[in-house]
Order: C-alpha cells, then sequence, then structure tokens
C-alpha cells in the first residue's frame, strides 16, 4: 500500500486538530468551572439546566416575599401586642372606677388609651398601612371628633380584602390585614335596655353595634324613636311590637318593641358581642363621663356589663394575635419549605453544571500528552524517506 | 541494427519514465494532483534471421491513477461539509446572541421581568418596586431585539454572501469551461491531458466547495456541470448565475438564477451555497419566527392583563393608542372571528361617583372609526376621536373611565326594586363587593323570597338565592331573622352581597324582588384594547420591534397593577408574575418561558446535529481521501525505488548501447 506525503500531512493535520480542539474545550471547561458552557455542549442537560435555574430565581424570588411578609406581620403581631397591653391598661383603669369624683379623670385616661389605640391601628410601614387590607395608602381607621375633640366614632375606611403574595406555587398570603375583620367583634347578643321609658327589644335582628342610646319623646300613643341623637325620628303609636329605627349616620338599625313604653326619656341599648376595641371605649369614657344623664344604678349595671365587653373585645384583640402569628408560622413553615427545595435545586444544577476538576486535570495531562505523541510522530514522518538512503 | 532500436527505445523508455516520476515528484503536495504512471509494453517482434524478435519497449502513454467512484464520493462528502460547515457558524452566532449559561440571557430576562412583578404585588405602590419592573422589562425587550437582531443580521449576511458566492462560481464556470476547450483540443490532436484535467477537476472541487455540483462526462474528455436544476457548464460553455431573493408565500426566499432570467431554483443543496440557502429559508427563518412568536405571546398576554387594569392614579380622563395604518388595523380586525360579537366594556365614572359600565360591539367588520364613534356615544366619552391615526379616548369634564373587569358595586336591576312603595318601606341598600376570581364572564340572579308581600331585611322569614348563568344555585342565605344588616353575604369567586338599611328604614323586599351581578373575566375579550395600544404595558409587534409603551416608559406609576372596583389590589401585577407559568394557546400549550427553552435547546440541538453531521462527513471524507490517496496519491518512497529502477534501466541500456556499438566497432574493424 503506497502512504502519500498528502496522506500523512492530512492524517497528521486531522490529529493534531482533533487533540488541539479537545485540549481547548478541557481547558475551557477547567477555567469556568462549568461541565456545559454553551447550550450545543449538551442540550439534554442545557434543558435541564434552564429549567432548574428559572426554577430556584421564582424560588429566590419566593423567599424575598417570604422575607417582606414576615417583616410586614412581625410588625404587625408587635402592633397588636402593644395595643393588647394598652388595652389591659385601659380595662384596668375603668375597673377601678368607684367614687364620682374620679370618673372624669378616669373618663380622659380611657380617651388617651383610645387616641393610643387609634395610633397604633394606623401604623404604617415604608408608607404602606399595615391594617387598610388592600388599601394601603390610606390610613385604615379615621375619626369623628365632638366640640371638645374628643373621638366620637371610629370609621373603618380600608379595604376588606387583603392583598394575597404569592409565596410558592399556588400559595398566596397576604401581609397586610383588613382591621375591620381583625378587631371587630362579631357575636351578636340580643339587645339590651337599660332604661325605663319601657320600650324593649323587637324581634327584628338589629344592626347596632356596641352601646346606642335610643330618645323618645312624645305622649301615649304618639311616641317618636331616634338613635341617632334626633336626626331621624320613628314614630310610633305605641302598638308596634318591632319597629325599625335607623342611624341615620351609621345606617344601623334598632328593632323596638314599643307596645310596654310609658314615658320619654334616654334609653341606654347595649349590643353584646359587637364591641370592639373602640366603640367599647369610647362608651365607657361617655359613661363615666354621664354624657347622657344616666342614673347611678343603670350606671353601676351598666359598668358590669362595660367591664364584660371590654373583656370581650381585648379577648378579640388577643384572638388577632395567633392569627398573625399563624401566618408567621406557615411563613417560617414555607421559607424552610421552599429553601430546602431551593438548595436541592441547586444542589441539581450544581450536579449538572459543575465540572469535574480532578478528572479534568487527569484528561489535560492524558491529551497533552498524546498532542506531544502526535507532534513527535508527525515530525519522524516527515524526516524519514527512502531518500535518505539513495547515494 | 535492431540492437540500436532496442537500446534507443529502452533510453528513451527510461528518460520517459524519469520525467513522469519527476512530475509525481513535483506534484507530491499539489491539491487535486492524481499521480501517473508511464504505460510501457514491449515493441512487436521483428523477424529476424528467421526468428521473432523483440524490437524493446515501446511507450504506451501515460496513465493518471483515478477513481472515479471515489472522486465523485469525495466532492459529495466536501460539498456537505462546507454547507454544514457554514450553517454551524449561523448557528452559533445564534447561540451567542442567546448567551445562555455563560452569561444572563434571555431566559434570564424573563424570570427577572416576572419575578419583579411577583416582588411589586408585595408592595403595590413603591415606586422604586415599580422602576425595578420597568427596568427588567426594559432588559427583557434589549435582549430579544439583540437575539432578533442578529437573526436579521445573518439572513442579511446569508443574501450578501450568497452573492458574493454566485460571483465566484461564475469565474469557477467560466474557468471549467475554458478547461474543457483546451482538454478537448488536446484530445482532439492525441496528446495527453491529465495535467489538465487535474486542474480542472480542482476547479470542479472548489466549485464543489461553493454549490454541490453533478458532474456528467462529455465527449473528448470534456465534463458538463449542473448546480441544482441549473447547468452551468455545458462543454465550453458557462452558464452565469446570481443569488437574488424571491417573495414566496409573504417570505422572501433565497434563491440561484440564471442571469438576467426568471428562471430560479431554492432547492439548492451542498456546498456553501447549499447552506447558505437552508440558513435562510428554513433554519433562521423558523428561528426568527419563533423569536417574534414568543416576543408576540409576550407583549400580548401581558397587554391583555395589563389593559384592563389602573396604575397609581386609577381611572383615566384621557388614553391614547398608539399610531394604526389601516393595514395594522385589518390585521388585528382578521384576528376576531368572523361572526363573532364580542363585548368590550368600559367603566365610566361622572364627578359625584356614580358608575356605569358600557358595552361596545366589536366583530371582523369593525374599523377603528365605528369604534371611536361607538365610544364617543357613551356619555362622559364624547370628546372620544381619532387624532392623527390615533385613537384617542377623552373623557368629559369630570368623568373618568377604566376598563376594569369584576364587579360593579351596584347591581343590575330587571326592574326597579320598588320595596313597600313609600320612603319609610324603600328596598335595602345593595352593595357588591370583592375581587372576581372566575375564569369565565358570569351573570349571577339574585331572587328573594319572602314569607309573602313586603318585608324588612333582619325580620322573619326571607331567603336570598343566587344562581349562576348555568342555572346553578350558588348560594343561598337567610337575610331574615338573624341576618344583621350590613353583613357581607359570600357568593362565590370572591364576590359577596351586603345589604344594609337605606338610613330611612332598614330596607324592605317583595317577594320574588330581583336583582343580577354581571361578573367579568375579561372585560375586553376581543382584544382591541391591546391592539390599539391603549393602557398597554409593551409596544411592538415581534421581538425585533417590543419595547415598553410610552405610557409605561413616562412613568413606572401608570404600572397598571389593580384590576378590582377598589383599585388598591395586587391582582394584575400577580396575574403578569403568572405569565411565567401559564400554558399559551398561542404557544402551543406551552407557557412562555418553557417556549424559549425549547427554542434555545433547538438551536443547541441543530448545532449539535450539525457538527455530528460534519463529523461524519468529515470521517467518510477522511476513508474516502485515504483511498484516493492509496490510488491517486503520491508516495515519495515509491517514487525514488522506480527513480532507481529506471536509472539502473537507463544505465543498462547505456551499456547495451555501448556493447552493441563496441561489437559493431569490432567487426567494422574486421572488414576494413
Amino acid at each position: 500500500m503506497s502512504v502519500s506525503l498528502n496522506a500523512i500531512y492530512e492524517n497528521t493535520k486531522w490529529s493534531i486538530g482533533q487533540q488541539s480542539s479537545k485540549l481547548t474545550m478541557l481547558q475551557e471547561k477547567a477555567a469556568t468551572g462549568q461541565e456545559v458552557n454553551r447550550i450545543s455542549d449538551d442540550p439534554v442537560v442545557t434543558n435541564q439546566l434552564l429549567g432548574l435555574t428559572s426554577d430556584s430565581r421564582t424560588k429566590e424570588q419566593y423567599l424575598k416575599n417570604l422575607a417582606e411578609l414576615n417583616s410586614i406581620l412581625e410588625l404587625s403581631s408587635s402592633v397588636v401586642q402593644s395595643m393588647s397591653a394598652e388595652m389591659t391598661r385601659a380595662r384596668t383603669t375603668l375597673s377601678g372606677t368607684t367614687s364620682e369624683q374620679v370618673r372624669g379623670t378616669l373618663a380622659n385616661d380611657l380617651n388617651s388609651s383610645l387616641e393610643q389605640l387609634i395610633s397604633l391601628a394606623n401604623t404604617q410601614r415604608m408608607g404602606e398601612s399595615l391594617f387598610s387590607g388592600s388599601k394601603t395608602q390610606v390610613l385604615p381607621y379615621t375619626v369623628e371628633r365632638d366640640e371638645d375633640g374628643r373621638i366620637t366614632r371610629v370609621i373603618y375606611q380600608g379595604s376588606m380584602d387583603e392583598n394575597p403574595v404569592e409565596v410558592s406555587n399556588g400559595v398566596t398570603i397576604s401581609g397586610v390585614l383588613a382591621g375591620q375583620s381583625l378587631f371587630s367583634v362579631d357575636e351578636r347578643q340580643t339587645p339590651q335596655f337599660y332604661g325605663d321609658t319601657g320600650a324593649a327589644v323587637g324581634a327584628g335582628t338589629s344592626s347596632v353595634r356596641g352601646t346606642a342610646y335610643l330618645q323618645i319623646q312624645g305622649t301615649t300613643g304618639n311616641w317618636q324613636l331616634s338613635i341617632d341623637g334626633g336626626q331621624n325620628w320613628v314614630a310610633s303609636d305605641g302598638t308596634q311590637d318591632n319597629l325599625a329605627v335607623v342611624n341615620s349616620l351609621t345606617g344601623e338599625v334598632l328593632y323596638v318593641d314599643t307596645q310596654n313604653i310609658t314615658q320619654e326619656g334616654t334609653e341606654p341599648v347595649r349590643v353584646g358581642g359587637t364591641y370592639d376595641i373602640f366603640n367599647v371605649l369610647i362608651a365607657a369614657r361617655d359613661m363615666l363621663d354621664n354624657t347622657q344623664g344616666i342614673s347611678e344604678d343603670q350606671f353601676q349595671e351598666m359598668l358590669t356589663d362595660m367591664l364584660s365587653a371590654m373583656d370581650n373585645a381585648q379577648e378579640k384583640l388577643t384572638r388577632s394575635i395567633p392569627v398573625i402569628g399563624g401566618r408567621l408560622q406557615t411563613i417560617s413553615a414555607l421559607s424552610d419549605s421552599v429553601e430546602e427545595t431551593k438548595f436541592s435545586t441547586e444542589e441539581d444544577i450544581s450536579r449538572l453544571q459543575d465540572a469535574d476538576i480532578a478528572n479534568i486535570s487527569i484528561e489535560l495531562a492524558r491529551y497533552e500528552t498524546l498532542y506531544q505523541m502526535s507532534l513527535a510522530i508527525a515530525s519522524k514522518m516527515f524526516s524519514m524517506s527512502f531518500l535518505d538512503f539513495m547515494s | 541494427m535492431a540492437g540500436y532500436e532496442i537500446g534507443i527505445s529502452g533510453l528513451r523508455a527510461a528518460q520517459q519514465a524519469l520525467d513522469v516520476i519527476g512530475n509525481n515528484i513535483a506534484n507530491a503536495a499539489s491539491e487535486g494532483y492524481h499521480r501517473q504512471d508511464i504505460d510501457l509494453r514491449p515493441a512487436d517482434d521483428v523477424i529476424t534471421n528467421g526468428y521473432l524478435i523483440g524490437q524493446g519497449v515501446e511507450f504506451n502513454g501515460i496513465i493518471r491513477r483515478v477513481n472515479q467512484l471515489i472522486e465523485e464520493q469525495i466532492l459529495q462528502q466536501q460539498s456537505s461539509m462546507s454547507s454544514l460547515s457554514r450553517q454551524s457558524e449561523s448557528l452559533r452566532s445564534i447561540e451567542s446572541a442567546f448567551a445562555e449559561l455563560s452569561a444572563p440571557g434571555i431566559s434570564s430576562a424573563m424570570d427577572d421581568f416576572y419575578n419583579a412583578f411577583q416582588q411589586l404585588s408585595v408592595y403595590p405602590n413603591d415606586i422604586n418596586l415599580r422602576s425595578a419592573v420597568v427596568s427588567a422589562a426594559q432588559t427583557l425587550c434589549n435582549q430579544l431585539q439583540n437575539a432578533a437582531t442578529v437573526v436579521a443580521n445573518l439572513e442579511e449576511m446569508a443574501y450578501t454572501e450568497a452573492q458574493a458566492a454566485a460571483v465566484q462560481i461564475n469565474e469557477l464556470t467560466r474557468q471549467i469551461a475554458q478547461m474543457n476547450r483546451v482538454i478537448y483540443e488536446q484530445q482532439v490532436r492525441g496528446f495527453d491531458s491529465a495535467n489538465l484535467m487535474d486542474q480542472r477537476d480542482q476547479l470542479i472541487a472548489d466549485l464543489n466547495k461553493l454549490a454541490g455540483v453533478s458532474v456528467s462526462n462529455g465527449s473528448y474528455g470534456q465534463v458538463n456541470v449542473a448546480i441544482s436544476n441549473i447547468p452551468v457548464v455545458v462543454g465550453i460553455n458557462a452558464v452565469a448565475i446570481e443569488a437574488s431573493l424571491t417573495v414566496n408565500d409573504g417570505q422572501y426566499d433565497l434563491v440561484l438564477n440564471v442571469a438576467d432570467s426568471e428562471q430560479y431554483d431554492s432547492q439548492i443543496t451542498g456546498g456553501s451555497m447549499g447552506g447558505l440557502v437552508a440558513l435562510r429559508n428554513d433554519i433562521l427563518r423558523d428561528i426568527r419566527e419563533k423569536l417574534d412568536t414568543l416576543a408576540q405571546t409576550i407583549i400580548n398576554e401581558t397587554n391583555q392583563i395589563h389593559v384592563q387594569g389602573v396604575g397609581s392614579d386609577g381611572s383615566f380622563t384621557n388614553l391614547t393608542g398608539w399610531l394604526m395604518t389601516d393595514e395594522r388595523y385589518s390585521d388585528f380586525i382578521s384576528t376576531l372571528e368572523t361572526g363573532t360579537d364580542y363585548t368590550l366594556y368600559v367603566r365610566v365614572t361622572d364627578s359625584d361617583g356614580n358608575i356605569a359600565r358600557e358595552e361596545i360591539t366589536i366583530n371582523s367588520s369593525s374599523t377603528m372609526e365605528t369604534i371611536a364613534a361607538d365610544l364617543a356615544g357613551i356619555t362622559g366619552l364624547s370628546n372620544t376621536a381619532i387624532n392623527s391615526g390615533k385613537l384617542q379616548i377623552i373623557a368629559d369634564n369630570g368623568y373618568t373611565f377604566d376598563f376594569l373587569p369584576g364587579v360593579l358595586a351596584e347591581p343590575g336591576y330587571a326592574a326597579p326594586l320598588t320595596g313597600g312603595g313609600t320612603a319609610a318601606t324603600a328596598p335595602p341598600a345593595i352593595e357588591i363587593g370583592g375581587l372576581y376570581t372566575g375564569d369565565e364572564d358570569e351573570e349571577y340572579t339574585c331572587t328573594v323570597t319572602t314569607e309573602g308581600g313586603t318585608q324588612a331585611i333582619g325580620t322573619g322569614t326571607m331567603t336570598l338565592s343566587v344562581v349562576n348563568s348555568d342555572g346553578d344555585v350558588v348560594a343561598s342565605v337567610n337575610i331574615g331573622q338573624g341576618y344583621t344588616a350590613g353583613t357581607a353575604i359570600t357568593v362565590e369567586n370572591g364576590i359577596t352581597i351586603t345589604l344594609g338599611s337605606n338610613d330611612i328604614s332598614p330596607g324592605y323586599f317583595n317577594d320574588g324582588d330581583e336583582f343580577t351581578i354581571d361578573a367579568l373575566a375579561n372585560s375586553d375579550a376581543s382584544g382591541f384594547l391591546s391592539a390599539a395600544g391603549l393602557n398597554c404595558f409593551f409596544d411592538g409587534t415581534n421581538a425585533s420591534t417590543i419595547t415598553l409603551s410610552d405610557d409605561i416608559t413616562a412613568s413606572a406609576q401608570n404600572i397598571a397593577v389593580s384590576r378590582g372596583m377598589e383599585q388598591s389590589d395586587n391582582a394584575n401585577a400577580i396575574a403578569i408574575a403568572q405569565l411565567a407559568y401559564r400554558a399559551s394557546d398561542a404557544l402551543g400549550g406551552a407557557s412562555t418561558t418553557e417556549y424559549y427553552r425549547d427554542l434555545a435547546v433547538d438551536v443547541g440541538n441543530q448545532i449539535s446535529f450539525t457538527q455530528t453531521q460534519y463529523d461524519n462527513a468529515e470521517g467518510i471524507q477522511r476513508s474516502l481521501q485515504q483511498q484516493r490517496d492509496e490510488i491517486s496519491g503520491v508516495d515519495i518512497n515509491e517514487q525514488a525505488m522506480k527513480m532507481m529502477v529506471f536509472e539502473r534501466m537507463f544505465q543498462a541500456m547505456s551499456k547495451f548501447l555501448n556493447i552493441v556499438s563496441d561489437s559493431m566497432q569490432t567487426m567494422m574493424q574486421i572488414i576494413s
């Protein structure tokens, strides 16, 4: 078989090219520390890598979301605990009520507590309210004040909807909370009438919350009833057993049995199970100030119920702590879980992408030797010829 | 004097043989050279003194060692290698443009874009997070544009390279035709033309690298050459070709055609020209179309969600679409199913805060003018018009508008509720709330059942029954005694109904009173808003043109994060973020991130496959080359040995002639 010069050249060139290319590839792997440096190096592995990397980035984002929610809810938890402490202080204040002389001072103390609670409930973080639901740009609670600047009504102006944030595939948690559902109490009991007008509770389901003052004017068979300070009077001839008296300011309804009304007057009405931390303090403060001119007997009777209402409101507040705590626990568990799966994903990425440096070093040495051999053999092949032996 | 003749023939043969050997050695490194061997044969016998005696050696010509079959196979492999090599180069450029694994590429940009919306959903009003969304979106646009530019440049390059290759092809075919002429002339005269054939074959091999050729033999050593269906060399004539673009199915195909003629061929295979044609007409086009589909889907899906939401400033007083040429508009219209009416829902809020939801019908015969006129007919939007080719929705003084889906706070009534017929017994205040989470538009019918006659809420026995559009009862709740006015009643899919007093009375229902709730999953099923560029996030139609809309560029506050009627939620941000893994019909059921991954991996696979094909072709070509070298190559050692043989032959024949001459001399001396 004849071996042409060209064949030797082509073989040598190919062989050196192959080894040179392999060496370059190994050097690239060693330099980058990556087994796969471009898609075409291994499309199947690249597909996995791109998917896993994308997955890892999404999890990273979930972890960021969880961290932010954790910060928001931890602050919320801290605020609610402060509110609870303030309520305890107010409860102590109210329970210390004895002589008529100190009631004004105690009312002022309760008013201070109310102001403090409003302030706490309106806490913001990074310019966003904690308890406004999705309306984070507005303060959740606004107040109406009387001519003395005392709070007469607390109005929730936030949203009942929260702002759920995705923290895992298909799992959402909201950091912001709707104050209305967090702080309000909705265990409505039958309204209690404390006065001596003869008015009694009607059969309908009233929507009045906390304490209302039913004003009754007129004479037998021609009564006028109001629960909004006389803004809206409802007429009764004294035969209705379920007369709806509406507060035109709040839209609340009080169903009254008018059949036994015997005299004019102001009837304190208390709806147990509807006191929240704000209206209980307003009611307690006004009771201490005796703005409606209630008798001492009525006062004593209402005081006991008021303390009970305050306990309920505080209990509701206390119950909100586990609500927040529950979310924090969920966040903590999810963080661990997402962290773990992210770690596992990154391990997969590492397994697929990281170069085996030891193996590469050995391969490099092997191909260096082969490269040198090819060069040496090529040199020999070209230097030896029959011509050398011709005389 | 046969001895002289024999000696001279031997000397001549040895000299010619040495010439051939010298020629072989001289061309040992010449590309395309085929070894030549001298063809010697014994000269015819002559009767001398009654005996047949040989008359020495006779030169019978030069044999060109060539195996035509192998040569053809080598041509074929070289042609494939050139084609594959050219394809591989371009694909690697695209792979670099995708920049996956080595740098943050398109995949990373897409993840960052969707994750930026995720982050924004935590603090929907944070201006820094809004800016981060803009920044991530801009990066995504840049990455897609960059990839599209690379593909477009490669397409352009393929065309210009093809034009340059056509010039080279024409030069080579001219030379081949010329060589055909010279070979023809030599062969007609009976001369050997082996070296000329080698030269011509080398030209054919060079031509074959440019475009796969088919070669057929003609008379007197001539060959005819064709590229695909175009004969480029016919005997001594060359046919000039040129590369051009021709419109095929709306696309510009790269074709080869006979110069100055309409006849063209787009089925070129082999050689770098074949590679360029495949690149431009198939490979690059496919990648470009997929990139465009991806970009288009990102644009459409994001915009389709974005247009229905509102930014930090809430409802709009003025929205301007983008410039709509008639052609582009009809493109949009063509996506609508003929014969189907679509509804665009517009919410208009007056200065007192009253909200009305108006409907505009859009179908395949709608035009921008008809839609503008319909919008202008809505109370509060009378100034809507087309200005400088752009649709501009302008709210009247004191009005605002938006396209929020979901529910309206106020229900609809087939007939007005009358309650007890007096102010004191008016119907209750009914308020619909919540963020609708259903996937389809839905109409809920709410019917009140009383004990008979008129009844106040919160008293007696009274039920509110809610039925969906399929007739299924989705909720049935007590609103009589036990129901506290103002308490939200949960329906389904996030919707609530709250019945409250009317500030005078608790609110009265009659038996059979009915109201409806229209819950919209999509306020613009036609896709009109995104097509017209109204409240869009992205502008553009493909990977080359994708960019942020002017509204978003002007202010990150315009990012429509909310879609609830309170305009304070983060639902739109979450919906856009979830596009990262939402299956898309436009992408065959894949999400945008999956689709891109498939595209990127497909390019990698093509490179890998092309490389494998190239390696295979190279392996075959090497094997064939070795076979050819065995047959046609010049082995220096072999030639050196032959040289020694013929040198000895020359020396022996010289000695022979000397002896013959000496013999003659001796005989002459005897005679003289």
